[in-house]
């Protein structure tokens, strides 16, 4: 049960934290910038970066070794192989930038400073992307896990 | 309008650009060399947990020593070149490996 709530939570708070990133970026392109909103918008999204690193990586030390033995035996190896691989240390990329932002939002006027507010953006569209990848090789990782046990348990 | 970022938003922004850098590094050294991934696993019990710890350790460190200095530099341009290569250098090694 415990193992099952932590492998959907990290997720579910990873798209909360993609759309706080897309709150962020709308709030640096509006006219009238409310900084103290992008102040606590980047705080977030770092701090939730955090907490999912906390919560996928307590699951993944933990309990991830018995699917992995598993999948890699199946033909869905490259679930593992390839994307979990990539997933794990491409996160490391994502970690850093989102730790970066509130440096950003909180050292700089973003109210009137064009180079910071083009910087947050940046950021965001980076953020967004790699985590889009991140959220899409969960996808794949969970689906080849679930193939792997239907093979193994013989239901396929 | 202001058009030039703080001094801390310069050296951080060029210490993640070296960090994403290092990550991949990291990772292709501790994959190549065992005695480096089993001194890893004696850190923290894990070593994609001391890998995650170390990236972070040394993005701060980096961080504050850049700082120090006024420095001029695109950090826009910079982090999105050095997120492509090293991104780029994790999925590459992690397909030929």
């Amino acid at each position: 049960m415990f193992e099952g709530i932590l492998l959907l939570l990290h997720p579910a708070i990873a798209v909360i934290t993609m759309l706080l990133i897309v709150w962020l970026i709308v709030s640096v392109k509006c006219q009238n910038i409310n900084e103290a909103r992008v102040k606590k918008l980047s705080l977030a999204i770092a701090f939730f970066m955090l907490v999912i690193w906390v919560l996928a990586g307590y699951w993944y030390v933990v309990f991830y070794s018995t699917d992995k033995s598993v999948i890699i035996q199946s033909s869905w190896s490259f679930a593992h192989k390839f994307f979990m691989e990539t997933k794990e240390h491409i996160f490391f990329v994502v970690l850093i930038l989102s730790l970066y932002l509130p440096i950003v939002a909180f050292k700089n006027n973003i109210a009137t400073n064009k180079t910071a507010q083009n910087l947050i953006m940046t950021l965001g569209i980076i953020l967004l992307t790699l985590m889009l990848y991140i959220d899409g090789a969960g996808a794949i990782i969970s689906h080849g896990a679930e193939i792997a046990y239907m093979h193994k348990d013989g239901l396929v | 309008m202001s058009a030039t970022l703080n001094k801390f938003t310069v050296g951080f922004g060029i210490s993640a650009a070296i960090t994403t850098f290092f990550n991949t590094l990291l990772m292709i050294i501790k994959e190549e060399i065992p005695s480096v991934h089993n001194f890893m696993v004696t850190l923290s019990g894990h070593h994609w947990t001391s890998h995650g710890l170390i990236d972070v350790v040394f993005f701060l460190l980096l961080g504050f020593l850049f700082s120090k200095k006024e420095i001029h530099q695109n950090i826009s341009t910079l982090l999105i070149i050095s997120t492509i290569i090293s991104v780029l250098g994790i999925i590459l090694f992690v397909y030929y490996k």
